[in-house]
């Protein structure tokens, strides 16, 4: 009986084993799709590393596109997300600010691990690589966005830095481009990155040195942030064609510029009583196709003009343009108070849109909200808002010139006094970061 | 504990039965007579099929068979003692004269346990134990529960009955899984709290099954099972009891017995079921919002066209009935037989179902088939084969947060999205899942002798998901039409065995060692495809269109482990069981090892002391409970990982996906649990109470570095930590018990509650999830100054509530009138929650909410002219208005509302037809029940239930989704 019962506990415990046995060789999750660290270490995925840099730089431009837009009236928020009726009034906390921050960070931190892993894959090729050119170009041009936006800045959970430590670190990530660009013969990345290097000498106040660079790009060239159908779409374009969380009425463009060809849009539903929007919206009949059908925003209530500037969702978002690089020039001859100059390059970029060439103002003047459009500052901010109209720019404009708009600002409703007129560093770094947690923007 | 009955018993059973296929010797007729009858429960009537008869002084005995019937031959003439015992029921003892040569008869109608101390239990602990032995709470649900309960779908079998367990309908439509939590939340992520569920030792996928897109709401994997297929429901809520299960079990245990069959000739049971499905009038009263917020009624001379003014306006696509909703059909069929010989039965049982959602098309149709076959090859050996195979055909409306859905659309009047207000033209997206679920296990118990058991079970789970969402061609949003696919396989493999050692080192010592392991495995596979722009009307499928996109992902994660547990009793009262149990998982990172968890426990049924003074109480059972278990990390949460994309123009690229941490290991849950079970006065007071307190230790958590370090993505680790504790208490009653009356009045009171004690570095985990807080709740703007006249609202951030109850009562009375005619009614309140209002802070921003004086408020805002604060200052109302009702200053936070409710979730009258009215038949019922038939509640939401995230999701929110309508059911059911 003993015997019996012996080989029956030792059968069980054998099963025990194998069961265990058989869990123990093969505990590991096993999936085809997912890419191990080691498996990027081959000189034909560098260029995939590369446009995975581009990737996450994508990810930047809509986004702040779209949220700078609500925020300084390039367009009117007239959807239902929550943030919609609070930017609009020109209000941005540090919660608010979270995404902005990291995506940027991330962009720029990206392009170091991908130069780093070029070097180690491509030894000294690394320096004369394309690619190479292109993640300091993209790492250059994410710590330019961080600079317009961004009231203080922080780089690698150290102490807080005025914001032009981005534009300084941008120049030095853009030079970097600028020569292994050459060595490549990487011309657009090149010529971007002067672009680039323009951007942020003016955010440092190098006027002289801001129209060296934008001198070295053309009035033609165009930069961007890329999108596409599938891979990336437009977020701009989907806020304000796929849905109507964005509109242009009653925004500048439409009360103030209206008809300029640099900021069109199309009216997709009319006023009833354009005296007495709660009559409601009529589809003027001209939005149809694919998810632009929309005659009212999502907030149910506004009429929707949909901006027309995106009108794919395979719309890039510019970054660095031959035109701004004139508006620069002409904002440095005017800082300079050279008029002509200033009318010159002013009349480059109308030319170039098509539109009619100014007169010389007789002054320099002074900015106004709304803007009058009778003297140089004035003109120069319309051309500015109207060069870079939705492209993510506004709110460098409006925080640098302290525009009167930031004094409640908005040609309808209410809007805070004064308006926010850059990004506060999120509340998420204040958290994480010990460095910063007892300084004034964190406390 | 004894796996099996004495070898005498068997024999005896054994011998029984033989004699019970071999009736008619004439000879021993002759001389002895024969003792017949029936076996029955005392409150319903119900067969019991199984119970011992016993002969008192003789070696005569049988089991009853399928039907509840026994026939013992050859018994002494003259006056016998005839005795019946079952587990979960009291015995009885008979007294019957035998005639020479002829017939006695014995019916019994025993009475459940009132806490059934000897009823056998096998969830959470190693083979099975009986109840005094085991140190922790089990509820149960039994199939007497479900037959009198308005059940559509699985998770109404557990709403309201007993204690610690909550399950929420999110949404009406048909098809759309409930939420089940038991002790609330213990885990920080957002699908960590669902409980495991296991049908005969098989496991199910717990998590959603599919995709949600557009209906908002997705199925779930148990709602495959045909309720009347349960045998009884075994559940275990926390850490203490769900040891032995290990890593993802620390949200406890559900385990589902399905029927199986018993000796006997083929015993079938058919039924036949007819419901209607109706909704009552939907958000605020009639009096301010006559239409049912155009759903109850979208022509109605009430109706205002908020554009031009007009009153009595249609709304555009209104349905030809003039309501959004139908009275809408449900037809369910079962039928089941049960039988089988002394070595082999067999359950057999098939159901169709059509139900009917509330609004066209909605609604869902299922198949099931189940065979649940057991044999015994040989002395000591019990094999069981279950097997089921369930299809389930959903068609859902669009709803939910959804441009395109139908409540959302409908809800804001003519200030939704549809062109003209033509609210119809989404019932043209076509939104269908198609679910496969085929469940099978293989369970072997050996029994060599009496100190050895074994049982192994191998058990498979493969649930598919086919869902598609279809806008064609000339769809109205997306004129060249897009549609997507999402397929999902879901295949579960589990591998159990146990061993126990059984024997007794002293007289009154026994000793059961337990040892065994487990192996599990979850394959998943999930094709996502899509296409849009299509060329025209005619075929549109994916590959027809001008976008074709597919997206395919592949994982198989596996765990393996082993456990050992000693079991120690003294005099059959005390019990005192250690254990512990070892994991791996494939997702634990690299430098890991194995994940430990041990659990202690006692039990002591002090009554059965001498020294125990309470004569008037038969029952005491003190129970204590320590124990731990886990929940594992995610697939890839421990590598580091890239992911592949595409770039600019469709370039492909990497960015990173994770950072990966080696020394990542689940999250570990250690709960004390204490309580008694107690039954007095003849077992008409059952007072069961349990205090449980749980630590969730190393949670997981994704901790993202400070940003300006490099990435936004976060890396998994255990540093979080959650308390979570509560009580829960539950009394029955039985007020009167006379031979025609019995009526059970049961009360069961849980509170719940829980504190985010540790996040690491971090303050937060999102706005739901904050330190020093509980666990899920709504954080949002709240008014600092509701009370100032003519000022604008000025807001602060702050925690306005739970979104899980804090306080569950369930009531539930059963009430029987001469055995036949049966009254059950089962309430549920849950209390101390929050809910945000997503449709009435919408609506208010387009002025078409008409509730809480908001229409009033707006006219006056909007008639006069101004600034924002002007117009306010001129109004000379408190700023609590302002909030409420002018879009541009309202928020959220004034739109979340306490979701305390009171509902009657089921109610049913089921009369016992008289034998014989039913000709050819054994028994028939014929029953009528309604389900949320009332609900009191305060909140000004469609349903303080409704959830527009679907189950999986830990922040309810209602959002456009469909409140669960009245049901009702007539129900008849034959057994022949």
């Amino acid at each position: 009986m003993m015997k019996r019962t012996g080989r029956a506990g030792i059968g069980g415990v054998a099963v025990v084993l194998c069961g265990v046995g058989l869990a123990g060789c093969e505990l590991e999750v096993l999936n085809p799709g997912r890419i191990l660290d080691e498996d990027l270490t081959t000189r034909e995925l560098m260029p995939i590393l590369v446009s995975g840099v581009s990737a996450e730089f994508n990810d930047i431009g809509d986004f702040y596109a779209f949220d700078i837009a609500r925020l300084t009236d390039d367009l009117s928020g007239t959807g239902s997300y929550f943030s919609t009726g609070q930017y609009r009034r020109g209000v941005f906390d540090n919660e608010n600010s979270e995404g902005h921050w990291e995506q940027a960070h991330e962009a720029a931190w990206a392009a170091g691990g991908a130069w780093e892993r070029l070097q180690d894959v491509l030894g000294a090729e690394a320096n004369s690589f394309d690619g190479s050119a292109r993640v300091f170009l993209l790492m250059g041009l994410a710590h330019r966005m961080l600079g317009e936006n961004f009231c203080d800045l922080v780089y690698d959970k150290g102490p807080l830095q005025p914001r032009e430590a981005a534009f300084d670190s941008a120049i030095v990530a853009l030079n970097q481009a600028v020569s292994i660009g050459t060595a490549a013969g990487a011309s657009d990345y090149v010529t971007a990155a002067h672009g680039g290097i323009a951007q942020a000498n003016v955010g440092l106040g190098n006027w002289s040195a801001a129209v060296q660079s934008a001198s070295m790009v053309p009035t033609n060239f165009v930069h961007s942030a890329i999108y596409h159908l599938t891979a990336n779409s437009n977020g701009v374009w989907n806020e304000s064609w796929g849905r109507a969380e964005v509109g242009v009425w009653a925004t500048p463009a439409q009360r103030v510029f209206d008809g300029d060809p640099r900021a069109p849009y199309t009216i997709c539903g009319s006023w009833n009583d354009p005296n007495d929007p709660s009559k409601g919206v009529t589809p003027t009949g001209v939005c149809t196709g694919q998810g632009s059908g929309a005659h009212q925003g999502a907030d149910g209530l506004t009429a929707h003009y949909r901006q027309d500037k995106y009108n794919e969702s395979g719309s890039d978002v510019p970054i660095v343009t031959g035109t701004e690089m004139r508006l620069i020039e002409a904002e440095a001859a005017l800082v300079g108070g050279d008029l002509a100059t200033f009318t010159a390059k002013v009349n480059e970029v109308r030319a170039f849109y098509g539109a009619e060439p100014i007169e010389q103002p007789a002054a320099a003047g002074a900015l106004e909200f709304p803007n009058a459009q009778d003297d140089a500052w004035s003109i120069l901010d319309r051309e500015r808002y109207l060069t870079l109209w939705i492209e993510g720019r506004r709110l460098w404009d409006l925080d640098r010139w302290q525009h009167p708009f930031l004094q409640g600002g908005t040609l309808i409703g209410p809007g805070a006094e004064p308006r926010v007129s850059c990004m506060p560093v999120p509340e998420i770094e204040c958290t994480l970061n010990p460095e910063i947690q007892n300084s004034s923007v964190c406390t | 504990m004894r796996l099996l009955p004495p070898k005498g018993s068997l024999h005896m059973a054994v011998l029984g039965a033989a004699l019970f296929f071999t009736v008619g010797s004439a000879q021993l007729a002759a001389q002895n007579g024969t003792v017949t009858g029936s076996v029955r429960d005392a409150v319903s009537q119900a067969p019991l099929a199984g119970a011992q008869i016993s002969i008192a002084g003789t070696t005569l005995g049988m089991l009853t068979n399928n039907v509840g019937r026994y026939l013992l031959v050859n018994v002494p003439a003259g006056e016998q003692t005839v005795r019946v015992d079952l587990i979960g029921y009291g015995s009885m003892e008979l007294t019957v004269t035998v005639p020479a040569g002829g017939a006695a008869t014995a019916d019994f109608n025993i009475r459940q346990d009132a806490i059934a101390l000897e009823g056998v239990v096998v969830t959470g602990t190693a083979g099975q134990a009986r109840r005094r032995e085991v140190g922790n709470s089990i509820s149960q649900v039994v199939a007497e529960d479900i037959q009198y309960t308005a059940v559509t779908d699985f998770g109404d079998v557990l709403q309201g009955r007993t204690t610690g367990i909550q399950v929420n309908d999110h949404s009406g439509q048909v098809g759309a899984a409930s939420q089940i939590r038991l002790r609330g939340n213990n885990s920080l992520l957002q699908q960590g709290n669902n409980p495991l569920i296991y049908v005969d030792g098989v496991r199910l996928e717990n998590n959603p099954i599919g995709s949600d897109d557009e209906g908002a709401q997705t199925p779930s994997a148990f709602d495959m099972i045909n309720p009347a297929d349960i045998e009884r429901m075994e559940v275990i809520k926390g850490p203490a009891a769900t040891t032995l299960y290990g890593t993802e079990a620390s949200s406890g245990v559900i385990q589902i017995f399905t029927k199986r069959g018993v000796a006997g000739a083929p015993a079938w049971t058919a039924s036949v079921e007819q419901g209607l499905s109706v909704m009552p009038h939907q958000g605020p009263g009639a009096d301010v919002n006559p239409s049912g917020l155009f759903l109850n009624t979208c022509r109605d001379p009430s109706i205002l066209n908020h554009q031009t003014g007009e009153i009595g306006v249609d709304e555009p696509g209104c349905p030809e009935s003039g309501s959004w909703f139908r009275n809408a059909r449900h037809q369910v069929y079962n039928l089941s037989v049960r039988g089988g010989g002394q070595t082999a039965t067999y359950f057999v049982s098939g159901q169709y179902g059509d139900r009917q959602g509330v609004v066209d098309p909605q609604g869902a149709d299922n198949y099931n088939v189940r065979a649940n076959i057991t044999f015994q090859p040989a002395e000591g050996f019990n094999v069981q084969l279950n097997s089921s195979y369930a299809r389930r055909n959903i068609t859902w409306i669009p709803n939910g947060n959804n441009a395109s859905g139908l409540y959302l659309n409908v809800l804001r009047g003519d200030r939704g999205y549809t062109p003209g207000n033509d609210d119809s033209l989404v019932l043209e997206n076509e939104i269908l899942t198609h679910l496969d679920q085929y469940v099978t296990s293989l369970s072997v118990g050996w029994a060599p002798n009496s100190m050895f058991s074994h049982r192994m079970n191998v058990g498979l789970d493969y649930t598919s998901s086919d869902f598609i969402d279809f806008k064609g061609w000339g769809f109205y949003e997306e004129a060249t039409g897009d549609r997507e696919i999402d397929q999902q396989f879901d295949r579960n493999l589990t591998f159990d065995y146990s061993g126990t050692f059984s024997y007794s080192p002293l007289d009154n010592i026994t000793s059961d060692f337990s040892w065994g392991g487990q192996v599990y495995e979850e394959f998943n596979y999930t094709m996502n495809g899509f296409d849009e722009l299509f060329a025209g009307p005619g075929q549109q499928v994916l590959g027809d269109g001008n976008n074709p996109r597919v997206f395919e992902n592949r994982i198989i994660e596996r765990s393996g482990g082993f456990f050992v547990q000693e079991v120690l009793g003294l005099n059959d009262k005390l019990f005192l069981t250690g254990g512990i149990r070892w994991d791996g998982f494939s997702t634990f990172g690299e430098g890991f090892g194995l994940a430990a968890y041990p659990k202690l426990q006692a039990a002591y049924t002090i009554s059965d002391e001498d020294f125990f003074p309470f004569d008037w109480a038969e029952t005491f059972k003190l129970r204590a409970a320590w124990g731990q278990s886990g929940k594992a990390p995610g697939a890839f949460d421990a590598k580091r990982t890239y992911e592949a994309t595409s770039a600019d123009e469709q370039v492909p690229a990497v960015i990173i996906a994770n950072l990966g941490n080696a020394d990542l290991g689940p999250e570990i849950s250690t709960e004390l649990e204490y309580g008694a079970d107690a039954s007095f006065l003849n077992g008409r007071v059952i007072v069961e109470f349990t205090a449980f307190d749980q630590t969730t230790r190393d949670a997981l958590i994704c901790v993202q570095e400070a940003p300006s370090g490099g990435t936004e993505e976060c890396t998994w680790r255990n540093l979080g930590e959650v308390q979570n504790w509560g009580t829960e208490t539950m009394v029955n009653f039985v007020p009167v018990r006379t031979d025609n009356i019995e009526w059970d009045i049961g009360v069961n009171f849980t509170t719940n509650d829980s504190e985010i004690t540790d996040l690491g570095p971090l303050e937060d985990l999102g706005t739901s999830r904050q330190l020093g807080f509980p666990l899920w709740i709504r954080w949002d703007d709240t008014l600092t100054n509701p009370d100032a006249i003519g000022e604008l609202p000025d807001y602060e951030k702050g925690n306005i509530g739970n979104l899980f109850p804090t306080e569950t009562v369930g009531l539930n009375t059963r009430l029987t009138l001469w055995r036949s005619l049966t009254l059950d009614l089962v309430g549920e309140g849950q209390y101390g929650m929050v809910r945000p209002i997503g449709i009435a802070y919408q609506n208010v921003r387009r002025r078409v909410w008409p509730g809480d004086g908001c229409p009033a408020i707006q006219d006056m805002y909007y008639s006069l002219r101004g600034s924002g604060s002007s117009r306010v200052a001129q109004m000379g109302l408190p700023a609590s208005d302002i909030a409420r009702c002018i879009g541009p200053y309202s928020d959220q936070g004034m739109w979340t509302d306490l979701a305390d409710f009171f509902k009657i979730r089921s109610a049913s009258l089921t009369y016992r037809l008289p034998d014989g009215m039913v000709p050819g038949a054994r028994s028939a019922q014929i029953g009528v029940a309604g389900k949320n038939l009332m609900t009191w509640t305060n909140y000004r939401g469609l349903d303080p239930e409704a959830n527009d995230n679907g189950f999986g999701d830990s922040t309810p929110n209602e959002y456009y989704n469909m409140a669960p309508p009245r049901i009702f059911i007539l129900n008849f059911s034959v057994n022949f």
